[in-house]
């Protein structure tokens, strides 16, 4: 699931780990009580400094996401539903964000986005 | 102590041409430090001056709390050294190697030893001087990690391996470093694969350090800036330079910056110029861009 | 450590062992055994052939020496020590280490040596001469050892260190040779060929190789 991190990216890593498992949690593809992979395996896997790691899965203690069992793991914490819409917001926010930018960088203006968008939307409904 | 190697002015000469003068380095504890340059920077120099197997004209080292040379030996106990050609001795087989090392260090893990023997695939019984480039550099870090050091020193230690081998190697030396904190300084001119697990970057370049800091601070910094047309002045512009190039199409200019923020875009206003776009770069577009800004003598 | 170190030190001379033992052995039982047969029983006839044979072992020995010693450092000079340079011991320590290995490894030819020349002296020697198998045996560990630490000291430093040592020491030599004949020709005086100083100095005592202008007969009266 913790498919490749973008070092290219001004968003240091650890935020980028840590962004990924907070939209997982919120899309419930990580449920309650699930461990995830340590840090080892983790670092090994995106081949990153394991202190990188360290602070993602800290990160995500604090804000509740998850909780650091020394010695068992991290496990994913029960979060409300209310907290999961909370996530996907940021995230849809997040995504939006990028769009506009990416729009405005060929040309695209806003209004154009939304046509696309409401097509792309259609088609995906018709299916 | 706060950092695993300390060098204050160190100063060496080679030949007519190449020089180290007065290079100041600072490796933190529990870092993974990325000694960046190109080919002829002096990055294996220097390593070789950091455990006195080449001896320097001036300045101070400590490895680990070590001053060095006089205490090298009690240095090289704790560090796993990984040199840029294997070291070993081509007539002994594999498992000789192994043995002979081993009998140097104190806190030589023999079962791990074997577990990553058994795990990079190599045959005892083969004569080090037949092992094929990966195979080799496998050896070489396989003796590095398993005397358990404190830090480790590796002089492009993937150097000419391929990606399979290059991907063994450096997840060996994470999954160690998860383990133990160590230190790790890693010296290598791919700067793609340092991107991702440094903390710390030190760009060398004809024997000069050009910057040392924390990788987000070198990259967060730097970016490339797209303007749609050509400013006249540059002065005290609230950012750095370092480089400027006219468009290829069209009209605008495209300029790497240094110390850029977003307000800085104001800069830019009342200027027959407005920013069209704001580029991150990676790192190695950052390392080639300092680089040439820092030889035209702007930095 | 020492362990080790006799061990990479026997591996790295291994194949020159073998001959080395085979020839050690060899010649003081052939130098017996060859004086015997010919000299037909008579006591001034043996010492006659064994004094043929007597300026050899000198050079075994020398030959014992230098070849254990180059044979120690040529697996360092090819890596250019830079395996040895990453051990954790000093410098002063690692060469010593491989000193003391060379020095007990030098027991393997000088006891295939001593063999040979008691193996030699099991036939009967004619009246009034003996054998001295130990003090021949003793003065070839010594030469040998001796050989072996000069060399050593030269092969351990760097290619350039023992060129410059023997460009220097040959130069010395061979000019000093040409400068003192044109002196004593044309000045009539006889200052001694640096040569003939340099071996004087050398082997008669206290010089370090006096070993080798000793007595190297095996059967003497």
């Amino acid at each position: 699931m913790l498919d490749d991190i973008d070092p290219r990216s001004p968003v240091p890593l650890y935020e980028q780990i840590a962004a990924r498992i907070r939209v997982a949690v919120a899309a419930e593809e990580y449920v309650a009580g699930q461990s995830l992979p340590s840090v080892r395996q983790l670092a090994a896997q995106l081949r990153v400094n394991p202190a990188t790691v360290v602070q993602a899965y800290r990160d995500l203690e604090r804000e509740g996401f998850v909780e650091m069992r020394h010695g068992a793991g991290t496990f994913v914490q029960a979060v409300t539903a209310d907290r999961r819409g909370e996530e996907r917001l940021r995230q849809a926010r997040e995504l939006v964000r990028g769009l506009l930018e990416a729009a405005a960088r060929v040309g695209v203006t806003a209004q154009e986005l939304k046509l696309a968008l409401a097509e792309a939307s259609g088609e995906a409904a018709r299916e | 102590m706060s950092n695993a190697i300390e060098v204050r002015g160190l100063s060496y000469r080679a030949g007519r041409s190449f020089e180290i003068s007065g290079l100041d380095l600072n490796v933190p504890a529990g870092s993974i430090y990325g000694f960046l340059g190109p080919n002829g920077a002096g990055k294996t120099t220097t390593i070789r001056l950091l455990l006195a197997m080449t001896r320097r004209l001036a300045g101070e080292v400590r490895l680990l709390g070590h001053d060095v040379p006089r205490e090298v030996a009690q240095a090289l106990a704790r560090t796993g050294y990984v040199p840029e050609r294997p070291h070993l001795y081509p007539a002994l087989t594999v498992a000789e190697s192994l043995r002979l090392h081993a009998g140097f260090f104190q806190r030589w893990d023999a079962t791990w030893a074997d577990q990553l023997q058994r795990s990079f695939g190599l045959p005892g019984d083969r004569p080090v001087g037949s092992l094929s480039k990966g195979e080799a550099g496998k050896l070489l870090i396989l003796l590095a990690l398993a005397q358990r050091p404190e830090l480790l020193i590796l002089d492009e230690p993937t150097d000419g391996l391929d990606p399979m081998v290059r991907r063994d190697v450096l997840t060996a030396v994470l999954d160690y470093v998860a383990e133990t904190g160590a230190t790790v300084f890693i010296s290598s001119h791919l700067v793609h694969e340092l991107e991702r697990m440094c903390d710390w970057v030190g760009v060398l370049d004809h024997g000069r350090l050009v910057a040392e800091m924390p990788i987000q601070s070198f990259k967060s910094g730097v970016k490339r800036i797209r303007l749609t047309g050509s400013p006249e002045h540059v002065e005290d512009a609230p950012f750095a330079v370092l480089s400027r190039m006219a468009e290829p199409l069209g009209p605008g200019e495209t300029w790497v910056v240094r110390g850029w923020r977003d307000p800085m875009r104001q800069y830019f206003e009342g200027s027959n110029a407005a920013v069209r776009d704001v580029v991150d770069l990676d790192l190695e577009e950052v390392f080639v861009e300092l680089l040439r800004s820092s030889r035209q003598g702007e930095v | 450590m020492l362990k080790q170190m006799l061990w990479l030190h026997w591996k790295a001379v291994r194949w020159v062992m073998l001959p080395l033992v085979l020839l050690c052995a060899g010649m003081p039982l052939a130098a017996m055994r060859l004086s015997q047969t010919t000299g037909g029983g008579d006591a001034y006839d043996m010492i006659v052939m064994i004094e043929l044979w007597t300026p050899m072992f000198p050079f075994l020995a020398a030959f014992t020496g230098i070849s254990m010693a180059l044979t120690a450092w040529v697996w360092d000079h090819n890596g250019r020590h830079i395996y040895a340079l990453s051990l954790p011991v000093e410098r002063w320590e690692y060469v010593l280490l491989k000193m003391a290995a060379g020095t007990l490894l030098l027991a393997v030819p000088a006891a295939a040596l001593w063999l040979g020349a008691w193996v030699g002296s099991l036939q009967p020697i004619p009246e009034g001469l003996h054998a001295y198998v130990l003090s021949f045996s003793a003065r070839f560990l010594l030469a040998a050892l001796i050989a072996y630490a000069a060399t050593f000291a030269l092969a351990a430093g760097t290619v350039r260190t023992a060129s410059v040592v023997i460009t220097v020491l040959l130069a010395t030599v061979i000019f000093g040779s040409v400068g003192v004949e044109f002196v004593n020709g044309t000045f009539g005086a006889s200052v001694p060929a640096p040569l003939d100083v340099i071996k004087a100095a050398l082997t008669r005592w206290p010089g370090p190789f006096n070993v080798y202008g000793g007595s190297w007969m095996l059967i003497d009266v």
